[in-house]
This record gives structure tokens, sequence and C-alpha cells, in this order.
């Protein structure tokens, strides 16, 4: 089996971990992709025959709703990678998702509240769709949860990877939940399935969503590194030994 | 509450969410710096070692001589 390798080597301590200039210039370009896209939204799309207006919760429900399992899904990646090479850097990359997983997942969930109460007169129902999602929010939580459990860093990467895999079952449960139970919760939406008025609305706003995702992950990946440095030294300075 | 009042809500409460997890995200990168620099202001237990070394070694090879 192959011993677990930690993130930063000891020179890194001095280094530092550098933000690429990309990543800097990224939170602008995202803030403007989501100004323009919803602004091209609401500019563009007439009144649904049966919604009105509120179609266009559609603009932020939806990406919402594709961030998060596509940051599970990088959740997932990043865990098999781990358990198969034991870097670290996996560990603290699928931390990261997961963390900008749930925060996706709730704001989904919330979304979908808003739009529910006004088109179905509730603000909540056991429908399986939004029931999955639920449970999804509440395993991904559990997972940041259990990373608090231990200070072995091996300990926790391991067991996480070992929850990050497991946990990604539920994805395809909530993906397939519309068309496997028929209740409430209408059919997934995409570019293909709505109206052509409302369908690039919807392109660019996915667009900037994923802009945003992408500067997320890449920020706090980039803290999470930052921390487990910072962790490392402090270690080596309660131990009093070298840093190995 | 009109159908507005719920789009105003869900882009509101969308603009929160994005802007918070920003400054969340920030702020704790700022914070883990800070420990960082505060961690590597410490002596370091190698620096220290290193001259009671170097005080051992001397002494070891002044008693063989």
């Amino acid at each position: 089996m192959k011993r677990h390798r930690d993130a930063e080597d000891p020179t890194s301590v001095q280094r530092g971990v550098p933000l690429s200039r990309w990543l800097v210039l990224l939170g602008p370009v995202a803030l403007l992709a989501l100004l323009g896209a919803q602004a091209f939204g609401f500019l563009t799309s007439a009144p649904d025959r049966d919604m009105g207006h509120l179609q266009k919760i559609m603009y932020v429900h939806v990406p919402a709703a594709w961030m998060a399992m596509i940051a599970f899904t990088v959740v997932f990646g990043a865990s098999l990678l781990y358990l198969w090479r034991r870097d670290e850097r996996y560990d603290l990359m699928a931390a990261s998702a997961a963390e900008i997983g749930v925060v996706f997942t709730g704001l989904a969930l919330a979304l979908g509240s808003i739009w529910g109460k006004p088109t179905w007169g509730i603000w909540w129902t056991w429908d399986p769709r939004l029931t999955s999602t639920a449970i999804l929010f509440l395993i991904y939580a559990g997972y940041l949860a259990l990373r608090g459990f231990t200070d072995d860093m091996e300990r926790r990467a391991r067991w996480s990877a070992a929850v990050g895999v497991l946990a990604y079952l539920n994805v395809p449960i909530v993906y397939l939940s519309v068309r496997w139970w028929r209740t409430l919760h209408q059919l997934p939406s995409s570019p293909s399935t709505v109206d052509p008025m409302y369908a690039w609305g919807l392109r660019l706003n996915a667009i900037a969503f994923l802009l945003a995702f992408v500067y997320f992950l890449g920020r706090r990946y980039h803290a999470a590194r930052v921390e487990r440095l910072a962790e490392r030294r402090v270690e080596e300075i309660s131990l009093g030994g070298a840093y190995v | 509450m009109s159908n507005w009042a719920f789009v105003a809500l869900a882009f509101g409460l969308t603009w929160a969410v994005l802007i918070g997890y920003t400054v969340s995200i920030h702020r704790r990168a700022r914070q883990a710096q800070r420990l960082l620099d505060a961690a590597l202001a410490q002596p370091s237990s190698v620096a220290l070692a290193e001259p009671a070394c170097e005080a051992v070694t001397r002494t070891a090879v002044e008693v063989v001589r």
C-alpha cells in the first residue's frame, strides 16, 4: 500500500503557496459574467405562459443545482485519486469541492423553495427530488463534519476519501429521481428541454456559474493548502522536532 | 407577495450567498496566511538545535583529541 504523502514538502513552508494570476483575474471575470448573463436573461425572456416572471428563477436555481453536481463529481474523482495515489493534495481538493457543493446545494434548495411557494403553493414538500437533494446536502455536510473528528492527517484523508466515494452514490439518485418517481417536481431543465427563448439565458447563466465555481474551487483549494502549511509548521514547533 | 417579490428574493439570496462565500474564503485564506507568518516568525526547532549540536560535536572532537 502506498504511504500518505503530505501536500507540502519541507521547502514549501518557506516558499508559501503562490496564487495563480489567472485565478486572481477569474474573480472579476466571473462577476461580470454573472451580471451579464442575468441581465441577458431578464432582457430577453418574456413572461412564461404558466409561471409568468417566476420563470426567471430558473436562471439561478438550475445552474446552482448543476454546480452542486459538478462539485460532488470533483469530490468523487479527487477521493478516488487520493485512495490510489495517497497524495494529500487530492484530499484537500475533495474537501474544497465538498464545501462548495454544500453551499450550492443549500442555495439550490432555498431557491427551489422560493420558486415552489408561488407555483406549487407550498415552501416545502417531501417530493422525491426535494427529499433526495436534502439528503445529499446532509451527507456532504456530514462529510465536512467528519473531517473535524481527527487531527491525524492521514486518517482524516483516508476516512474522507471513503465517504467521498460512497456519498456519490446519491448523486445519480437525485438526478434520476424525477424520472423514477413522477411527482411534483418537473423533469430536469436544460437548454434542450426549455423553450428556445429561454435556452440562451440558461446556457449563459450556467457558464457564469461555472466560472464562479472554478474561482471558488481555486481560492478554497489555495486557502486549504496555506492552512495545511500553517498546521505543519505549528506541529513542528509544538513537537520540537525537525521538519521532515 | 407578488411574483416579482419572489424573483427579487431569489436573485437577492443568490448574490448574498455568492458574495458571502467569496468573503468567507478570502477571510479564511488571510487567517491561514497570518497563522503561517506567525508560525514562521517563531524560531525553528532546527535552528535552535543547530548551535547545540555544533557545541556537542566540538566537545566530542576535543575529547577524542
